[in-house]
């Protein structure tokens, strides 16, 4: 009996099992974050990536880690430095009072609501100061040590778009204060070569714009991401600002780590249809599954 | 199709720190306390972000001032921080679990002494707390690293003067130790 026949435009969903001894892996953004949470989270990563010889992940990974946690956490540092911050209700109260939109008001609370719960642990037993000193420390550690985690994290990195926002880490002041900068860019101020890496890479950035065309349940993110590609595809000078490079971030991470054998990732929404177009097999470690291009 | 102008280069690994970090060879890496201004009364916005992207009032001007030194956290907390690390050595798999709650809540009270140490203490001692509290959700016994990265920090809180490379030096030593960064995040 034949065997049915499989739709050509479906990557194969099936459990990670012979993949990656010896290999070659590029770990997405999502998956660097993950390895640096408690050992329920990072362990099932840690597992499914220890078999390959080379983790690579690009250097536009840590800005994306600086816009998704680092620059929340630094900003409730902030706050515990104000002066006239006298307790944790205080930081709270400002967070509420000083952003503006809900989105970001949302985020910061999310950190914020984290670190309470990490700490409920002996939180009655601490006067105000205690805790407010322990939230300013904590905050101030986890920036930092995020970002030796991330260096630690992977083999080596791929630098194509050699990204100067990327290659800023946290840092701190002489007045012990953080800097998480994340600079503007723009056409009349370039300062990284994301034009001529996507001109040198057009044909997998165009190949990825005529996939996510032909796939009618394609995401919100990936047809922005199309329409930004075929707007750099008229001019690529286009990217050489920061509102539109991020729109191709998972595009630009996975060009630059075009040389591996293999992606991982846990946003399959994305990484399902850009693996597929690289001809990649692809492994979400948090799923269990491994997608593999036909 | 150009396929190679991705730049590969190995990551430097840059120790945030020169100082050595295995514990036995600490105890002459202390030395003068803080290396930042001792009058930051006048700072600007303590942290720098994407521009526009948060709103600050006329307090943040005026942020707390570094504490380069201050007093030393409670003595008596660290040395039994210590005793329980030594008990890990030859404890069983209950006894683990319940040393290790134990030595979370021996370093959640030094909180309260460490309101009056310096910035550099209070780093290190919620870099150890992270790692106390990761450790004991893992409830299993520590691994030589672990255990080291709890020593050396414990160590350094000890001291009565530190300087900021103890505080990166014991936060190196706690990321190869592999105690995640982000061990509060759901």
């Amino acid at each position: 009996m034949r065997p049915p026949e499989r739709d050509r435009t479906e990557a194969v969903a099936a459990p990670c099992t012979e993949l990656g001894f010896g290999g070659t892996v590029l770990l997405d953004t999502s998956l660097l974050i993950e390895l640096q949470k408690r050992d329920k989270y990072a362990l099932p990563v840690r597992k499914a990536v220890s078999h390959f010889r080379f983790k690579g992940a690009s250097s536009y990974s840590k800005l994306e880690f600086k816009r998704a946690w680092i620059r929340e956490i630094a900003y409730i540092h902030t706050l515990c430095r104000d002066a006239g911050v006298r307790s944790i209700a205080d930081v709270i109260d400002r967070i509420n009072r000083r952003l503006a939109s809900p989105h970001q008001r949302r985020r910061v609370q999310t950190c914020m609501e984290a670190f309470t719960a990490f700490f409920e642990f002996g939180k009655y037993a601490l006067s105000d100061r205690a805790q407010l000193a322990r939230l300013r420390s904590l905050c101030k550690t986890r920036v930092l040590e995020g970002a030796i985690a991330l260096r630690e994290a992977i083999t080596s990195e791929f630098r194509g778009t050699e990204c100067v926002r990327a290659e800023e880490p946290p840092t701190e002041h002489s007045d012990g204060s953080l800097n998480v900068t994340i600079r503007r860019c723009s056409p009349d101020r370039i300062q990284c070569r994301v034009h001529t890496f996507f001109s040198e890479n057009e044909d997998h950035f165009a190949q990825l714009a005529n996939e996510i065309d032909s796939n009618p349940g394609a995401s919100q993110e990936l047809k922005t991401m199309r329409d930004h590609i075929r707007l750099a595809q008229q001019e690529a000078i286009h990217l050489c600002d920061d509102k539109h490079c991020s729109k191709l971030a998972d595009s630009i991470i996975a060009v630059d780590g075009k040389n591996m054998d293999v992606f991982a990732a846990n946003n399959d929404k994305e990484w399902i249809t850009i693996a597929k177009t690289m001809a990649k097999p692809l492994v979400n470690p948090v799923s269990g599954l491994c997608h593999r291009p036909d | 199709m150009n396929e190679g102008t991705s730049a590969v280069s190995e990551v430097s690994r840059p120790r945030a720190t020169p100082v050595k970090t295995a514990f036995g060879q600490l105890s002459n890496v202390t030395g003068v306390a803080g290396t930042g201004s001792e009058s930051g009364n006048e700072t600007r916005s303590a942290v720098r972000i994407e521009s526009g992207t948060f709103k600050h009032d006329q307090a943040s001007r005026h942020p707390r001032a570094p504490r380069t030194q201050g007093q030393p956290v409670d003595a008596a907390l660290l040395t039994r921080a210590e005793e329980t690390l030594k008990s890990l050595d030859d404890a069983d798999e209950l006894d683990v679990q319940l040393l290790l709650t134990g030595l979370v809540g021996i370093v959640s009270d030094m909180w309260e002494s460490a309101v009056d140490a310096s910035d550099i203490h209070q780093e290190i001692l919620a870099t150890l707390e992270n790692g106390a509290r990761v450790a004991a959700g893992r409830g299993r016994s520590l691994s030589a690293a672990e255990s080291l990265a709890i020593r050396s920090a414990i160590h350094f809180l000890k001291q009565p003067r530190l300087v900021r490379s103890n505080a990166e030096s014991v936060r190196s030593e706690f990321v190869e130790a592999r105690f995640p960064p982000l061990g509060f995040l759901e």
